[in-house]
Order: structure tokens, then C-alpha cells, then sequence
């Protein structure tokens, strides 16, 4: 757990996962806590140091890295488009306050990362299991501070929002878009949620 | 003297339309549709509903234009130009978005906003659930430009 990182410490995570998505990726208790991100300053330059050091090894298995201020995130490399709309936004953390004229205020670096380890995890893992590459979402400022992932095509709908707050739940609703077949509820932002990766995994393109 | 304005509040029917004005920056750029953060109560930290006007006392201009009587934030009047209108239909959103109440709400005499005798209330948390399907019942009355 956190409370005994050592922040000096040497990677010895990478090889485990290394070329890999494992479902306990940024698990609770991992190295890399993202409901730490912002709760321990040290802790958050653990990670962006522990996982600037990772590129090597992400580069070598040939995924496709993304890096952003010192974090870094891992697509397998059929995340093209994926990685595109990532890349892409990158632009939620120019907004500035008030940039809806009612009051907005920018979403943090660390809202953004959870959102995009969020995405990257259920991808890679469903990837891995099912062989589906799932649609690529969209990625977009939500109500205070928070970040909204979107996906909408012909069939489905789902929105899922990562709240700014890390005591906040992560909260998602889904349907067929005739208001049938839904899905809704809170997620555990900490850990593959099986029921729910295959609920993602029916966004699929192929 | 001024002369003092009251506006009895009505009932409004289903086949009503509700004007919403959505800033530049909560709109899509790739889909052209608006965020779904955009169908929020305000004030966003305690608010209980999301403004509108009833298309029975607003054109779709009016609503865009009243905006500039508007002060946001920083006590700057806003620019109408900086904001697009969606429509959305009365019946559809009491048909397929649930614990939304709407109601006529004018605003006579108010020491900050203008005179608007159209306003309307869509009363309701705002959730995942709602604010996503609002954003696929809204289409845009003035649309931003593709």
C-alpha cells in the first residue's frame, strides 16, 4: 500500500506486465495508485517517475505510448484511433475558468489520467480476452470538473463520468437508445469490472 | 416610471418546444452536437433546474439575443455569438427522461436578468442518465456552423 512506498525505489513492476494488460493493472495495491494521484504529492511524482521509466519497455513490445507532463499510458498497438482521440484530449486540460461563461473551471491532470486509465485498462483488457477492439469513445469535459467518456453509435449509448473528487463515485448509464436494455450504477474505478467490460465490449467494432 | 410587469405562470403542453442556449466551448466540434455537460442544473454547484424558453413567448433569436443582458461569471455581459440554441420537445422529455418536471417560470422585475416572460424551468437531478439523453432528444434550432 501507499503508506510503505518507496519513492527511490527502482521499477521492478514492469517485467510482470511488461508487452501485457493485466486486469490488477494500477490496482489498489500496485505501485501506481491512481486514487492517489492526488492525495499524496510524492506519491503522484512516484508515478510520473516510475512510469517515465516504463517507455523503454512499452516501446520495445510495441505499444503504443502516450505521455502527457510525466504520465505515461500503454495502448496495444491495434489502439490507433484510440490513442488519436487520447492524444486529442489533451486539449480538456487548456480549458480555463469560467470557459463556458457559467462558471467552469479546468479539469486537473489527474482527472484527466484517471479518465484516460480508465479507457486504456477496459480496452487493452477486452482486447486480450475477446480479441474485439472496442469503439473508440469520446472524451469530454463534464459538469464540475469532471471528465465524461462517451460512446454513441446506431445500437448504444453509455456515458460514463469520472468525478474530479476521488471520494465521488464513477457513476455510468447505458442503453440500446430506445431506453431498453440499460445498464447503470456506479464502478469501481480501481479494477476490471467483468459484467461491465463485456457491456463495453458490445460497443465493439469488430 | 417604470411600469411594473406580472406574468401569470401556465401550464405547458406537450407539444411545446423549449429553447436552450449552449456556449461554444460545450459543443463537440468533431460531431457538432453539444456536450452532455451542457444539459446541467445551474448554478452548477447547488442548482435544481436548467433554464429554458418556451418557444410560445421566444423565437429561437430572442432567446440568443437576450443573452446579452446576461452577466456571467466575471460581470461581463455575454455575447450572444458565443452561444448556439437547441430545441427539445415537452413531450419527449416527459416521456423518455425521468424525474424531469417542466415549468413556466417568467421573470418579471428581477434585479439581475432581463424581462422574459418565455422562461421555463426543467426542474430534475441531472445525472449520467438524463444529461445523455437530453443530448439525443435536443436538435439545434440555431446550429453552429460545420
Amino acid at each position: 500500500m501507499s503508506e510503505t512506498l518507496d519513492l527511490e525505489a527502482p521499477v521492478t513492476k514492469a517485467n510482470s506486465w511488461y508487452g501485457h494488460a493485466k486486469p490488477d493493472f494500477l490496482n489498489i495495491d500496485e505501485w501506481l495508485v491512481p486514487t492517489a494521484l492526488s492525495e499524496s504529492r510524492d506519491l503522484k511524482k512516484s508515478f510520473r517517475k516510475a512510469s517515465t521509466a516504463l517507455i523503454p519497455f512499452l516501446v520495445e513490445s510495441g505499444n503504443i505510448v502516450i505521455s502527457q507532463n510525466g504520465f505515461v499510458f500503454s495502448l496495444l498497438s491495434v489502439f490507433g484511433e484510440l490513442a488519436k482521440e487520447i492524444e486529442e484530449s489533451k486539449s480538456l486540460l487548456r480549458l480555463t475558468e469560467d470557459y463556458d461563461d457559467q462558471g467552469g473551471m479546468p479539469i486537473s491532470e489527474a482527472t484527466w489520467a484517471r479518465a484516460i486509465i480508465f479507457i486504456t485498462n477496459y480496452a487493452n483488457w477486452i482486447y486480450e480476452k475477446t480479441g474485439k477492439i472496442i469503439d473508440t469513445p469520446q472524451i469530454n469535459p463534464g459538469p464540475k470538473e469532471s471528465v465524461d467518456i462517451l460512446w454513441r453509435n446506431e445500437k448504444y449509448r453509455l456515458l460514463i463520468n469520472i468525478p474530479s473528487a476521488l471520494n465521488n463515485s464513477v457513476h455510468f448509464y447505458g442503453d440500446n437508445r430506445k431506453g431498453d436494455d440499460n445498464v447503470s450504477g456506479t464502478i469501481n474505478e480501481n479494477a476490471i469490472q467483468e459484467y461491465f467490460a463485456i457491456w463495453i465490449g458490445s460497443l465493439s467494432k469488430r | 416610471m417604470k411600469k411594473e410587469i406580472k406574468w401569470d405562470k401556465e401550464s405547458i403542453p406537450d407539444q411545446a418546444n423549449l429553447f436552450c442556449y449552449i456556449h461554444f466551448n460545450d459543443i463537440n466540434r468533431k460531431t457538432n452536437q453539444p456536450y452532455e455537460k451542457a444539459f446541467q442544473n445551474t448554478p452548477h454547484i447547488d442548482g435544481t433546474d436548467l433554464s429554458a424558453d418556451w418557444d410560445k413567448y421566444s423565437t429561437p433569436s430572442e432567446t440568443r439575443q437576450r443573452l446579452s443582458l446576461q452577466r456571467n461569471k466575471k460581470g461581463v455581459f455575454k455575447n450572444p455569438d458565443n452561444y448556439f440554441i437547441s430545441q427539445l420537445n415537452v413531450q419527449r422529455i416527459r416521456n423518455e427522461v425521468s424525474g424531469q418536471i417542466i415549468e413556466h417560470d417568467p421573470i418579471h422585475n428581477h434585479s439581475e436578468l432581463p424581462d422574459n416572460r418565455s422562461h421555463s424551468k426543467i426542474i430534475g437531478e441531472k445525472n449520467v442518465e438524463t444529461r445523455l439523453k437530453f443530448v439525443d432528444l435536443c436538435k439545434w434550432a440555431i446550429a453552429p456552423a460545420v
